[in-house]
């Protein structure tokens, strides 16, 4: 070979390498470095974590687990080798399978895949249902200590229909507003000025909004373009007092009143040009600095820390109709632990079920993992913790979830109507709001009676707040 | 008694050749078989079986629905219709235009006395790119209010020309211009693969046909219609059945793009059918979807290549 060869070669190598060098996405180190004999003793699960003398008889062992969320995994991988400090013959390995779910549906079927893996509770109707996870152990795992320490067990939001712990808590997460700090100081604007209720923003978003020499909008005021739409309209529709899903679980309620009122509040700040429906989308558009204020979940704080180090915002809590968080501030999801597999031998499950014990008995783990997802830890008494206190956009969230609905499943049903028939509509213009609903209404109904869902709105606990008698 | 006749061991040595250029196809053929038993026959066969079933994986168990499936697929699911029409429209819209524009550019470049190889690469590198990578930047591009087609339209027609029209297209959003605009950037991607099959269809051309129609005062468009399609047929008939059958199953540049909206005006049958499968969990149900989707492709590729059967011969 040419040395005219070699080089281009060489240089293509190092090109590649290059390319796909680079730093963890999103990645949450371990708040405290502990040592591994600093984490016996954790109590977190209501049965303390004691060091056995020895796991799997001392012979090696590899656990396999199996997460598709880059910052969960990365955050797993620091922890675990101090599990292995322990136990030496155990090794932990960590794998991140971005699009876990196909996976999953092969590999377990099979007989294969992982012995622990990340679970989200929309895999509930499913692997609950076909007992593809293993009950927590009683004995690892305290049900009354979970029913008194962590939020969502007094309402069944973790257990299956004999009261078994199916999965854990790692804390919830809801939407806020996200704010540019520039852009809101060189409006003049000061804390006084957060927007309670939707008018509010409207007034605020038109102080904030600027507009290019022909007229059209160069920063939005409010941008909410592409899939935040439907997931606002949900949000508002819960506070003006009406649940997404009818009691039964088999229907949707889409085309009421309320459903009318949250498409006309979200028409009005396109009519009023503080966002244009040929806008960005409004994480683009908060990321690029064209836009003041969205709407996100909590998500997005870690996300733009990590991808947008100098972009300054800070958070707002969502403004209602009423400036009231009752009936509803919107809703809610959980961010749910990992799972055990069903299908290992118990052998493999004693080891695997010791790990998670050990893992979920430590404190600053729980803090760890909630601030990698940026929630409010599910776990009550680390509310206070001053890891969490340190985090402005998870203290409001933690005031704002006491009025937050926990809808069980997100079907697919309610996207199929939601993103054509509300979503495209509105950015695509020139359909009436009932002809939306309506068409939004028929598919949602049609999608909830193909497959069964787990909704448990009425759970909320102010039930008592929201409009009687709901179908 | 044994027979030692002198053709014996000739014919030996026959066998052991045979037997080693037996034993050489076998071992050609026995892989690509096995690989392909593996990975496409048994998981057809599984997954037409499957397809008689209410078939969730996770579930222990899966009832047996007869043709339920089918029936629900063809008479209830308001969605089969309309996504097979969207990729009818797909198909209408990419597989023509995309041949065209491939077959100019490739007698273009063709015609070329040098630099053929340059421009061969340069139509080509979209081929290369990752769709999704593609997909996304060509969103970027449609995107109405800060995109480059809108910015540059923006400018021709405005700026410039003075007119009084709204350049602000509705490349995605709009359910009209949203299957177009996703066909456009298609085609933009395939253009270079369909161009090189060309120029080697038009490599294999004599060239004593042109210099004979040459002399007979033959012109240009003359000879390309005289010689080159006809001579092209069979790489247009690989082209066009080849595109039918990948155009019928398109599903990343809407995933990435449009994610089948606005609307459902970019839903595919294969997105439809992703969705049943992966988030709903009804393989079944997605066996029928798919073996629905096989029989339109077969018999639309049957019919294809009925019509476009080669008739010249020179």
């Amino acid at each position: 070979m040419s040395k005219k060869s070699h080089m281009v070669l060489a240089l293509v190598l190092l090109l590649s390498m290059v390319l796909t060098a680079g730093g963890p996405v999103g990645a949450q180190e371990m708040g405290v470095q502990l040592t591994a004999e600093e984490t016996l003793g954790g109590d977190a699960t209501g049965v303390v974590y004691e060091k056995k003398d020895s796991i799997f008889n001392g012979e090696p062992i590899t656990l396999e687990i199996w997460d598709w969320f880059t910052s969960r995994t990365l955050l797993w991988q620091q922890w675990a080798p101090l599990y292995t400090e322990l136990y030496p013959n155990v090794t932990v390995e960590i794998t991140r399978i971005p699009d876990m779910g196909t996976k999953l549906v092969t590999a377990i079927p099979a007989g294969e895949g992982p012995d622990i893996y990340a679970f989200h509770n929309s895999m509930r109707s499913v692997f609950v249902v076909n007992d593809l996870t293993e009950p927590f152990p009683e004995d690892l795992f305290d049900p009354a200590y979970y029913l008194e320490n962590y939020y969502g067990f007094q309402e069944g939001h973790f257990q299956d229909d004999q009261g078994r712990i199916r999965y854990l808590n790692y804390g919830a997460m809801a939407a806020e507003l996200y704010v540019n700090t520039r852009m809101w100081e060189e409006a003049g604007l000061t804390e006084a000025d957060a927007p309670k209720t939707w008018d509010d923003l409207l007034e605020i978003a038109k102080r904030l909004t600027k507009y290019d020499d022909a007229g059209n909008i160069d920063v939005a005021g409010f941008a909410f373009n592409g899939g935040d739409i439907g997931v606002i309209w949900i949000d508002m529709i819960m506070q003006l007092g009406r649940y997404v899903h009818t009691a039964d679980g088999m229907g949707c309620q889409i085309d009421t009143p309320e459903g009318r009122r949250a498409l006309e509040t979200l028409e009005a700040f396109y009519d009023a040009n503080v966002n244009s429906r040929d806008f960005l989308e409004s994480g683009e558009a908060f990321q690029t600095e064209k836009a003041a204020i969205i709407y996100s979940w909590t998500w997005r704080s870690g996300n733009l820390r990590v991808n947008y180090p100098d972009l300054e915002f800070f958070t707002l809590p969502l403004p209602t109709f009423t400036g009231e968080w009752l009936p509803a501030y919107g809703r809610q999801n959980y961010d749910v632990s990992h799972v055990v597999s069903a299908n290992k031998p118990p052998e493999r499950q004693a080891v695997a079920w010791d790990f998670m014990h050990w893992i979920h008995s430590q404190d600053e783990y729980l803090v760890d993992m909630a601030l990698t997802l940026n929630i409010p830890p599910g776990y009550k008494k680390l509310a206070t913790h001053p890891r969490i206190l340190a985090d402005p956009p998870l203290a409001i969230l933690a005031e704002a979830l006491p009025f937050t609905v926990f809808p069980g499943d997100y079907p697919i049903a309610l996207d199929d109507a939601l993103i054509p028939y509300v979503q495209g509509n509105l950015m695509a213009g020139g359909v009436s709001i009932d002809d939306m609903l309506a068409q939004a209404q028929e598919t949602c109904d049609l999608g909830m009676q193909e497959s069964p869902y787990w909704i448990v709105e009425r759970t909320y606990i102010h039930d008592d707040q929201m409009i009687p008698d709901q179908p | 008694m044994q027979l030692n006749l002198p053709f014996a061991r000739k014919s030996t040595g026959n066998e052991v050749h045979l037997v080693g250029r037996r034993f050489m196809i076998l071992a050609a053929v026995i892989p690509p078989l096995i690989f392909y038993a593996v990975w496409l026959v048994i998981p057809m066969i599984y997954s037409l079986i499957g397809s008689l079933y209410d078939w969730n994986p996770y579930a222990p168990e899966a009832t047996y629905v007869g043709l339920g499936n089918f029936a629900e697929a063809l008479t209830q699911d308001p969605l089969v219709g309309k996504s097979l029409v969207n990729v009818v429209y797909y198909v209408v819209l990419t597989l023509p235009l995309g041949a065209a524009l491939a077959l100019i550019v490739a007698v273009m470049i063709n015609s070329l006395p040098r630099l053929k190889g340059l421009y061969r690469v340069i139509y080509f590198l979209p081929v290369v790119t990752s769709a999704v990578a593609v997909s996304v930047l060509w969103r970027w591009l449609y995107q109405q209010r800060f995109g480059l087609f809108n910015q540059v339209l923006n400018i021709i027609l405005v700026d410039t020309l003075h007119l009084d029209v709204n350049p602000n297209v509705q490349w995605l959003t709009s359910p009209q211009i949203a299957m177009p605009s996703v066909a456009a950037m298609v085609i933009w991607q395939g253009l270079g693969f369909t161009m090189v099959l060309f120029l080697a269809g038009l490599s294999s051309i004599p060239q004593e046909l042109y210099e004979a129609a040459k002399i007979d005062g033959a012109g240009a468009w003359q000879r390309f219609r005289g010689i080159t399609i006809p001579l092209l047929q069979p790489t247009m008939v690989f082209v066009l059945v080849t595109g039918l059958i990948g155009g019928m199953q398109v599903f990343t540049p809407m995933y990435v793009m449009t994610q089948g909206g606005p609307v459902n005006a970019t839903k595919t049958i294969v997105f439809h059918l992703y969705q049943k499968a992966f988030t709903l969990f009804r393989f079944g149900y997605a066996s029928s979807l798919a073996f629905i989707l096989f029989a339109i492709i077969l018999t639309l590729t049957l019919i294809q290549i009925r019509f476009l059967r080669t008739r010249w011969q020179y």
